[in-house]
């Protein structure tokens, strides 16, 4: 773990779940697996207080347990997972573009709850949903049941392990902590419930404070006596599942930017069939014949057999081998090359890195160097038709920022520079770790300024809060429009500036984050799928 | 030498001048077979070759088990014949270099003769007009020569597009801004039309060959500018990317930073980003400086 990692996970933890839960979550990243009484004397707080932190961990999947020999419970923190936090706007987004407003916030409660059971999400988005109804309208509980079937069956929420029910006859001693086991076909399945019902609208009282976060804000569950329909059934959203997606959007996007709108069709269609089929770490992904995607295509596509053999051929000849021919049954069978594109994706993503920071120029050389695998100086100036001095002085510089490295090819065993060929090269997973890394600190820089203004404006905003709350209880008792004017007259025009140029940037600050979560996306599963096929 | 020899030697000599190139013993024998009727000996030939060579009027060399030989004009061979053993070896060395040059610590080592020597005779041989001196382009330092009347390969001096040694940008970005140009008119030309389109404009800009051309053709596929393709007739075609989509931030300021290494979340540095004047231009602040 890099420091730039822990900084920005500390920054999450405290963000989401407060001081005390970031205190004890970056302590586990920094040491890893600790024992609960070590977590406490190592971090100067009480027990119960890591406990709770624990509990509050655990129930987001940020940290795990595990039983040693001698039966101690061991925690340990799970970093990436921490990082996925950034990526929490992209997945409700995502479920939103697929599944509606009710999908939306079917998965944000998912992800602001860790884990949470079918019934109980079902409750509160119907709850929801029903605030932002018309007066009289109210939401279906068989609708959100229905949409949370759909997010199931296509995998992504899925089932949390939980305790096996054993039958034992000799009980014995209870172990320190459960093992918990998932049957993967039971992964996905949805309990049988009759959730009947519908929304209700929240009364304004004194416990919906505004302002107060939701984590705060005291549970409900236990004013509920009835018996949970489905406990112990606990659901999360499935992370990889939106990975999958994001990474088949950046293939059929970067199609789209490549060749035409109708290629980018065929390659989402060919994806979308071998969604569930297809593991997430595939290198390729199943067959498909040419019969069978023509028959999938979307209804609007009307292009012929024809064509779309075209299509396919010019796709499979492509030098970039986004797609590939796999056989000649069927009409030809093609595979999409998932590590090739995610490949392709991340050297591309280089490249416009260079190229801010660098110029085109220094870009036109990386591109050379990569196309060519090796080139010594000379070579580089002749090929890119810059000056002998520039060209030297743009390879130093990418070199001395690891976008380059130097190859030695030594004529003599005593490597004397005279006799040695010295080659440039890319090392392609060597520079995407480089990025990756600074992309974590770029985030941690952008999280750090938007606490700061946010901080630096902290009175004015109080007084911003205040002030609405004070107009929204007058319009409550029916104040009049004149009195109402009076009191937005306390926050004065300069300041009523200064919180529209805090919103801007905060604004601003919140799309960079997402914007470079985005990098981050296709420099990671570069790098996962490159490692795991050395 | 008798007077039939003594022609022979000026006919073979005659033969060879006309070549102008390096010929071998059989292409020698062909000619003279040609010309004057007669078979020609294999000794002979080599007996006026070897006349010839102790007179510096041809230098011969040995390349793949083939001799082959080259006349020098009279008056260079006037010249050499008042030259010293060590100058003329050095003489020489630079012939053999042909338009590629040679530099003098090649010369040294070829040679085997102390600097003092070769820097000596390379001196006398530029006064003599016999050998001159040109600036390569890739090493700035070194003294490369070559024979008088020789001009220096492209590799050497770099071509059309150096002047005095020296590499003309502005012809390139000149060249590369017309072409582009032509392109956003004319997308998915075929090569042979931007080349000749090119050559149009060599009034302004001096004359370039189609290699030439190209060369600067691919540095826009270098950064991505254009795609070259080949059609169903095989014919290479250029496409060009009229779409500048750029992928993921654009000004976004860590990434261009120069000083990102230095940044730091301790407030008490400079350079954090709490402070950072690049981050205050980005988010539209004050910058104060």
């Amino acid at each position: 773990m890099t420091q730039a990692e822990i900084k920005l996970c500390s920054l999450l933890l405290q963000e989401h779940f407060g001081e005390i839960v970031g205190k004890i979550g970056v302590h586990l990243i920094r040491t890893g697996s600790q024992p609960l009484r070590v977590i406490a004397h190592d971090t100067g707080t009480s027990l119960d207080q890591v406990k709770k932190a624990l509990c509050v961990l655990i129930q987001h999947n940020l940290v795990s347990y595990q039983v040693h020999k001698r039966g101690v419970v061991e925690y340990e923190a799970q970093c990436s997972r921490v990082l996925r936090m950034l990526r929490y706007p992209r997945y409700i987004y995502t479920t939103k573009t697929l599944y509606s407003d009710t999908g939306e916030l079917i998965v944000e409660e998912l992800l602001l709850n860790g884990k949470l059971t079918m019934s109980a999400v079902v409750k509160k988005v119907a709850d929801r949903l029903t605030e932002t109804m018309e007066d009289g309208k109210t939401m279906d509980y068989a609708e959100v049941s229905n949409t949370f079937v759909r997010l199931a069956d296509t995998h992504f929420v899925q089932r949390c392990p939980s305790v096996p029910t054993t039958e034992n006859s000799d009980p014995g001693p209870p172990p320190p902590a459960p093992t918990l086991v998932i049957n993967e076909k039971d992964m996905y399945l949805v309990p049988k419930l009759s959730l009947i019902g519908k929304g209700k609208r929240r009364r304004s009282s004194d416990e919906d404070a505004a302002g107060e976060p939701k984590a705060k804000r005291p549970k409900h569950t236990t004013d509920n006596k009835e018996p949970i329909p489905d406990d112990g059934i606990y659901w999360q959203a499935n992370l990889d599942r939106f990975h999958q997606h994001f990474r088949d959007q950046a293939i059929v996007s970067a199609v789209a930017n490549r060749m035409d709108q109708t290629s980018s069709e065929i390659v989402r269609t060919m994806l979308r069939m071998s969604e569930i089929t297809t593991s997430s770490s595939a290198p390729f992904t199943q067959p498909l014949s040419s019969n069978e995607i023509f028959r999938s295509l979307p209804v609007g596509y009307n292009i012929s057999k024809q064509v779309l053999d075209q299509y396919l051929t010019l796709l499979a000849d492509d030098p970039l081998e986004f797609v590939g021919k796999s056989g000649d049954s069927g009409g030809g069978m093609y595979v999409i090359n998932l590590h090739k594109a995610l490949a392709s994706l991340a050297t591309a993503t280089l490249e416009s890195v260079v190229q801010e920071r660098f110029g085109s120029r220094c870009a036109r050389i990386f591109r050379l160097v990569l196309q060519k695998k090796h080139l010594e100086q000379k070579q580089v100036e002749d090929f890119a038709m810059i000056p002998a001095k520039e060209a030297k002085d743009m390879l130093y510089k990418m070199l001395s920022e690891n976008f380059m490295s130097l190859q030695e090819i030594p004529k003599t065993p005593d490597h004397a520079p005279s006799r040695t060929f010295y080659l440039y090269t890319v090392n392609i997973l060597s520079a995407a770790r480089m990025l990756l890394h600074r992309c974590y600190k770029s985030i941690a820089n952008l999280i750090e300024r938007r606490q700061f203004e946010t901080k630096e404006n902290k009175r004015l905003l109080e007084k911003s809060q205040r002030v609405e709350a004070i107009i929204a209880s007058m319009q409550a008792t029916g104040a009049e429009e004149a009195q109402l004017q009076e009191i937005e007259e306390m926050i004065t025009a300069p300041e009523r500036q200064q919180l529209e140029t805090l919103k801007r940037n905060v604004n601003k600050l919140d799309a960079s984050e997402i914007q470079v979560d985005e990098t981050i996306f296709l420099l990671e599963s570069y790098i996962e799928c490159t490692t795991k096929r050395q | 030498m008798d007077d039939i020899k003594k022609q022979l030697v000026r006919d073979i000599y005659k033969i060879g001048l006309e070549h102008k190139d390096y010929i071998n013993i059989e292409q020698i024998e062909e000619i003279y077979e040609k010309k004057k009727n007669t078979k020609l000996k294999r000794s002979d030939v080599v007996y006026c070759l070897n006349i010839l060579e102790n007179a510096r009027a041809c230098s011969i060399k040995n390349e793949n088990n083939t001799i082959t030989t080259k006349m020098r004009c009279e008056e260079m061979t006037k010249k050499l014949k008042g030259l010293s053993d060590i100058d003329f070896l050095i003489f020489t060395k630079v012939e053999n270099s042909q338009n590629n040059g040679i530099w003098t610590a090649d010369l040294r080592k070829q040679t085997k003769l102390l600097i003092h020597q070769v820097q000596k005779g390379v001196k006398l041989l530029c006064e003599h007009k016999l050998i001159k001196q040109v600036n390569n382009i890739h090493v700035k330092n070194r003294k490369m020569y070559i024979l008088y009347d020789l001009e220096a390969s492209d590799k050497v001096i770099g071509g059309s597009f150096y002047t005095d040694g020296e590499f003309n940008q502005k012809v390139v970005d000149y060249i590369r801004e017309n072409i582009s140009f032509y392109l956003c008119n004319n997308n998915n030309a075929n090569v042979t039309s931007v080349i000749n389109y090119i050559k149009n404009l060599n009034n302004t800009i001096g004359y370039f060959s189609d290699s030439e051309i190209y060369r600067v053709i691919k540095t826009l596929c270098f950064e991505n500018k254009i795609k070259i393709y080949k059609n169903n007739n095989d014919e290479e075609m250029i496409y060009s990317y009229n779409n500048d989509k750029k992928i993921g931030f654009t000004n976004f300021p860590c990434f261009s930073c120069d000083i990102f290494n230095k940044c730091n979340f301790d407030t008490k540095t400079s350079i954090n980003p709490k402070t950072c004047l690049y981050m205050n231009f980005y988010l539209n602040l004050e910058v104060i400086l």
